[in-house]
């Protein structure tokens, strides 16, 4: 006799139960690979207490630790303060120092001064191929050595930085851990999770460039960490910024307005239409984000590139209460950089009357605001925000807040955005 | 001869008028005398007031109670005044005036005091309250986006006038106090009219800021059009409050309106600019017809965002700039 309603008690139960194969890679791997995991303890000279946790791996033969930049960022930021020390699975607890970072990649190396070169996990060569089984190792939640099997799900495609996404559960404290491949071999870097076993790893070859980089005598000092960040921001945002000015961008019909489309697959764009009964106005928006932003300190990210805009009509409001609303819309502006007094300046902005009301164009309301990074002087946030004006009961908004960009990229980009928009005759 | 003697209150109102055909009074607090005072500093029997062919004099019968003409004591004795000299006995003010002393002509009407006092009819004082009610009314509706719900716009404008009121209110009991009624009705009018002028300016510094284009300019205008209003709204205040007629009341009124306004005004606009997370520009956007400042070129507007990314009074912390090599790279 067949019990139907077993079966899907049957098939969640299984979940649960992992694959013999799967359980006896992992516990393999954890056996031959924990040896060269350690945990990174950031130590706040003043209390001597751990401030921040995070993991590392033994890489390579020359006796480096790789982990994530932001594990370490505290000790980079105000090294007076704060000093690293590893804990390896033996137990033992030694300082560190760093010896070379990417703060694009969130990358960092480590090495134990003095100590005996370790060997280290293998870094892997070749493609991965999708669906395959990857172990993540590391020091979850200050609990011990743990080994996380999940499935390399591809390429993170719409990001300006490559990294790896792993279907499995990274949990605070696993960061800068390695994932292993079946062979042990270290084929990613423990990053960034956003939950529900959606995980992202640092490719490896950036770990490679960062390790052959130090190799070849490029070390840093503590005097150095700030002017180095500032060095490799700036790199970056050359090359972003080269890519993105260099490509056609389209255009699109947004009510009655011609506005920039999807500038590139870097970005997710999305749309949505406010539409009620109650509303006397009908207001469509598209907003377009990059998917990054590097990591500086806990309180200063930069790197993103966002754009909106905001198509207004309305047939019941007069001029007077149409006018209100555009004031409304065009209220407020802002990064994703959450910086304070201590990393950035105040805002200076400019406001303008741009073009002709019976242009092409059109003519715009518009305001451009910028702020310098005080550790970064060569870079800022910069903010425009621009109504298209001149017609009755119908406007335009547009938005763009570019974090960490130079001046003449911050311009190209400005006379770029500002030369898609018009009104749509 | 006769002569008057008036009690009056410290800032000089009368309370009391005596009048005397004869030629002598006596002021004491004894029921015998012809001014009987209660102020327990004065003597049973004080002083006597005369008025005789040597002209008007005072003497003091009392010699341990306390006298004085302007600064100077009184002592025992007989004494010659002027006509209108103010005496203090105990704590009581007196004014003393020869029955022929010269009266000024009547004092004319200001044309504000004019104006106040026909507004201040019933039925002008309903109209300037309706007309209040309107624009107020009408800013909220211009102001808004969203449909309206009679009740809320009614209840704003009611609050406001219920402020209005208030303030009157508070005003016609300084007025009492002072000149001895409360006129309800022209503080209130005053309140209204500021009601009305902030309004307005409110609308003006809109249009203003918009054809601008500069939160500077929009802030200065904001401090200046309500600092303007506040300031004539408590110097009519004060007007209306304190008598008329002698300049250091003018002064007076108008000295504390403008003083108050600009410590407002300074202390505002002086205030450090601290750290803001968020850019701050005006976003006012207004029909076409409103504005009338000039446009420029996109390369224009371009170009001058040049400008923006020089920070004189930037702390940048750091000595290598990320251009330079890091001075730690070995």
């Amino acid at each position: 006799m067949t019990r139907p309603h077993l079966k899907p008690l049957l098939i969640v139960l299984s979940l649960f139960v992992c694959p013999p194969a799967l359980a006896e890679g992992a516990r393999d791997l954890f056996q031959t690979s924990s040896a060269q995991i350690v945990q990174v303890l950031i130590i706040e000279a003043a209390s001597d207490k751990k401030a921040a946790i995070g993991s590392g791996f033994h890489v390579g033969e020359a006796g480096f630790i790789a982990t994530n930049f932001h594990v370490v960022s505290e000790a980079i930021h105000e090294p007076q303060r704060y000093r690293v020390e590893v804990l390896d699975a033996s137990g033992e607890q030694v300082a560190a120092g760093i010896e070379h970072f990417d703060v694009v990649h969130d990358l960092a190396l480590l090495r134990v001064p003095d100590a005996e070169a370790k060997p280290g996990l293998v870094i892997a060569e070749g493609a991965l191929t999708k669906g395959e089984t990857l172990y993540a190792l590391g020091n979850p939640f200050d609990l011990g050595q743990t080994i996380v099997p999940g499935t390399f799900n591809g390429l993170l495609e719409t990001s300006f930085y490559q990294k790896l996404l792993f279907s499995g559960s990274l949990n605070p404290g696993m960061s800068g851990g390695p994932a292993l491949d079946e062979q042990g071999r270290v084929v990613g870097v423990n990053v960034a999770t956003s939950g529900n076993q959606i995980s992202f790893l640092v490719p490896v070859q950036y770990l490679q460039a960062l390790l052959e980089r130090r190799m070849m005598g490029d070390r840093l000092h503590a005097e150095g960490y700030e002017a180095e960040i500032g060095r490799q921001l700036l790199e970056d945002q050359e090359y972003k910024y080269a890519l993105l000015l260099n490509l056609e961008w389209p255009t699109q019909t947004l009510g009655g307005a011609r506005v920039g489309g999807d500038i590139s697959d870097y970005f997710k764009c999305w749309g949505d239409t406010a539409e009620d009964d109650d509303l006397l106005y009908t207001l469509t928006e598209s907003t377009c984000t990059s998917q990054d932003s590097i990591y500086i300190s806990p309180r200063f990210q930069t790197g993103a590139i966002d754009y909106q805009y905001s198509w207004a009509e309305s047939d019941a409001l007069n001029d007077v209460r149409f006018s209100a609303f555009m004031t409304q819309a065009m209220g407020s502006m802002y990064t994703r950089n959450p910086a304070t007094d201590k990393d950035v300046t105040n805002y200076q902005c400019r406001q303008a009357f741009v073009g002709e009301a019976d242009s092409a164009e059109g003519k715009w309301r518009s305001v451009l605001c910028v702020r310098q990074y005080l550790a970064y002087p060569a870079l800022y946030d910069v903010l425009y925000l621009g109504a298209l004006v001149g017609r009755a009961r119908q406007g335009l908004s547009s938005h763009f807040a570019l974090s960490g960009v130079t001046e003449a990229n911050a311009r190209e980009f400005l006379d770029k955005f500002m030369g898609l928009q018009a009104w749509d005759s | 001869m006769g002569f008057v003697i008036e009690i009056t209150s410290r800032s000089g109102r009368v309370d009391e008028r005596h009048v005397f055909a004869r030629p002598t009074a006596r002021v004491g607090r004894a029921y015998d005398n012809d001014v009987i005072l209660a102020d327990p500093y004065v003597g049973p029997h004080h002083l006597q007031i005369s008025n005789d062919l040597n002209g008007l004099s005072v003497e003091v019968l009392d010699a341990a109670a306390h006298s004085h003409k302007g600064h100077q004591a009184l002592g025992v004795g007989r004494t010659s005044i002027a006509s209108g000299s103010e005496l203090v006995i105990g704590r009581t003010h007196l004014r003393v005036y020869a029955s022929n002393h010269p009266v000024p002509p009547a004092q004319a009407f200001e044309r504000l005091d004019q104006w106040i006092t026909a507004a201040t009819q019933p039925f002008a004082v309903a109209v300037c309250v309706g007309i209040c009610l309107l624009v107020t009314l009408g800013s909220a509706y211009l102001s808004s986006y969203h449909t309206l719900e009679l009740e809320d716009v009614l209840l704003g404008a009611l609050s406001t006038l219920a402020l209005a009121g208030g303030w009157a209110l508070i005003w016609s009991l300084v007025t009492r106090v002072s000149r001895g009624e409360p006129r309800f009705f022209q503080h209130l009018l005053a309140a209204l009219g500021y009601v009305l002028v902030s309004t307005l300016f409110d609308w003006v510094v809109q249009v203003a800021a918009y054809n601008a284009g500069s939160v500077g300019v929009r802030q200065t205008l904001n401090y200046l059009a309500n600092g303007i209003s506040l300031a004539l709204l408590l110097a009519l205040s004060l007007r209306i409050a304190f008598a008329q007629g002698f300049w250091v009341r003018q002064a007076f009124a108008h000295g504390i309106a403008w003083s108050v306004v600009a410590y407002t005004v300074l202390t505002t606009m002086s205030f450090e600019r601290f750290f803001e997370s968020a850019p701050d520009f005006d976003p006012t956007i207004m029909p076409d017809a409103l504005h009338v400042a000039g446009s420029e070129s996109r390369s224009a507007f371009v170009d001058e965002a040049q400008a923006l990314f020089v920070f004189p009074d930037a702390d940048t912390d750091t000595e290598a700039g990320p251009n330079e090599l890091p001075s730690g790279v070995d």
